[in-house]
């Protein structure tokens, strides 16, 4: 169980987090949010970086930080020069990682060529092999189904949903909806840095509508305003 | 606006980047370096004039290695007018040096093989995407990636000087210029920071990350010198103090620049400003009884490697 007491992000004086206390049970977890929501603050906290001094965010009652936790970032980069199977060497090469080259025969990551020669979609299929090898109890995943075609969606989602029966904690950042809620137990919606709502699966009536509500608003506000006039 | 079209365009930018990188004192230490090796070069040649061909050959060597791997050789061709006619200017203003201590000693017939770099622009590049050197990278721990990357980034040009390195050992200074050449190859691997995870999969700590990557790249530098030196002291056993003093400067020098790349660790970044530090700390591990200032350059940046460390593994927290 993860548990988040008095946690507060901020960019200078605008505060981007501000959740004062939220617990995640093993399983399944997707956090959903416009652009700007905190999704990826969220996360980054959750692994220890740019929390508040007063913030507790404890796994079993442990600070969650990498030694418990895997994150795949939204962005991959990758040491210059070196190849795909050297990169997962590395994950593998610490205490009580698991080999993952199994997983490797559904993704098919060319791992003897160099990383530099791969495409966007193997970048994040290496991250995150690379973030499974290190084996840990919780797995944050930051917007893991860009750039993958629909196959290894589909084996990504068969590992995450094992992961969870094995009592993992995942939690899942994305923009596409439709993939999130076959895959999750739970979805937290984010607005403006806090959780306004929960959706437990078979019950994300109105996830949507909730999720644009405000910008539809102001969408309509500002493309009623603007009437389609092109000549100014 | 247009690139100045002038075939001197590269020169001026080295000039420009000379200057960021250094400081005034520092663009000192540098002509003193050069001046330093140049003389050395002129003691050798007039010492025995078998020195001039390796000395001839190996300036066309290394330049020639430069010109194929300089990774902006596509982007000077797509946007510097005259670009090949930039190129040879700025290889020949290189070797200027090496034809001025030849011209010099009076070995002009020598002079003419360096002067072939102004040919090189015009001669093909192979670039290929395959992975180098298989066999020597299966030798290197997986926690001391960088030292991988090394390996893509030199083969086969690194093994070939430490070949050169081993097989002229008889000689006095050569292979020490070699040795320093591939010194300062594996130091600036040491600029390009490494991704957050990555450096969160080497160790636990920043503790244990330091001595990983400081013992790692000693270990490997040892390789990579002790057999030189070893045979180079057995050929003149009078220079053993000289041998044990460079070893000894080489193995602080990288262990420097590992460790002011984690003093500035910043995820992914490339620390170019580090290059700057590295070369004056060389400078310094060369000249005669200035050996202890990379090492007391090397002790001022642990603690800062350390603290930075400490915040990419949050230990603050503790």
């Amino acid at each position: 169980m993860i548990t988040i007491t008095d946690l507060r992000c901020a960019y200078g004086e605008r505060t981007v987090l501000d959740i004062p206390n939220c617990t995640f049970a093993p399983g399944v977890h997707g956090i959903v949010g416009l652009n700007g929501a905190g999704k990826s603050t969220l996360l980054n906290a959750l692994y220890g970086f740019g929390r508040n001094s007063e913030a507790r965010v404890q796994w079993k009652g442990e600070d969650m930080n990498h030694r418990n936790t895997a994150f795949q970032e939204a962005e991959n980069y990758f040491h210059p020069g070196i190849t795909g199977r050297e990169y997962l060497e590395l994950f593998m090469s610490g205490k009580g990682a698991s080999d993952v080259h199994v997983l490797n025969d559904l993704l098919e990551v060319p791992l003897d060529a160099l990383i530099t020669t791969y495409s966007t979609g193997m970048r994040r299929k290496l991250a995150l092999l690379g973030a499974l090898a290190l084996s840990r109890e919780v797995l944050l995943l930051d917007e893991p189904l860009n750039g993958l075609d629909l196959a290894s969606v589909r084996v990504l989602e068969a590992i995450i949903r094992r992961l969870a029966e094995r009592g993992r904690t995942v939690i899942v950042t994305s923009h596409v909806l439709g993939p999130l809620v076959a895959l999750c137990d739970r979805i937290h919606l984010l607005q403006h840095g806090r959780f306004t709502r929960v959706f437990e699966r078979g019950h994300t009536d109105g996830l949507e509508e909730a999720l644009f509500a405000e910008l539809d608003e102001r969408t309509r506000a500002v493309v009623g305003e603007w009437g389609g006039d092109l000549s100014a | 606006m247009r690139a100045p079209s002038l075939p001197t365009v590269l020169l001026h930018l080295r000039w420009l980047q000379l200057r960021r990188a250094f400081p005034p004192y520092g663009l000192v230490l540098l002509a003193l370096a050069v001046v330093f090796v140049l003389v050395l070069m002129f003691r050798a040649v007039h010492q025995d004039a078998s020195h001039t061909a390796y000395i001839a050959g190996g300036t066309l060597l290394t330049v020639w290695g430069l010109h194929q791997r300089r990774p902006d050789l596509h982007f000077l061709h797509r946007h510097v007018p005259q670009a090949r006619l930039a190129l040879a200017m700025e290889y020949g203003a290189l070797v200027l040096p090496v034809l001025l201590v030849l011209g010099l000693a009076g070995a002009w017939l020598a002079a003419l093989v360096p002067s072939l770099v102004v040919a090189l622009p015009w001669m093909p590049v192979v670039r290929t995407s395959s992975v180098r050197g298989s066999w020597l990278r299966r030798g290197i721990a997986p926690r001391l990636f960088e030292w991988r990357g090394l390996v893509q980034a030199t083969h086969p040009l690194g093994l070939l000087m430490w070949l050169a390195a081993l097989a002229f050992c008889w000689l006095p200074m050569l292979p020490l210029f070699l040795l320093g050449i591939i010194v300062l190859m594996a130091a600036s691997t040491q600029e390009q920071c490494e991704p957050r995870a990555m450096l969160l999969a080497t160790a636990d700590d920043a503790r244990s990350l330091l001595r990983t990557k400081v013992w790692g790249a000693v270990r490997l530098m040892t390789l990579v010198l002790m057999p030189v030196l070893v045979a180079a002291t057995l050929f003149q056993p009078g220079w053993w103090w000289v041998h044990a003093g460079f070893g000894l400067g080489m193995l602080v020098l990288v262990a420097y620049a590992v460790v002011l790349k984690y003093a500035n660790y910043r995820p992914n970044m490339r620390l170019e400003a580090n290059g700057a530090n590295v070369s004056v700390a060389a400078l310094f591990a060369i000249l005669p009884g200035l050996g202890v200032v990379p090492l007391v350059m090397l002790l001022t940046e642990w603690p800062k490697a350390r603290q930075n460390l400490n915040a990419c593994f949050h230990d603050h927290h503790h």
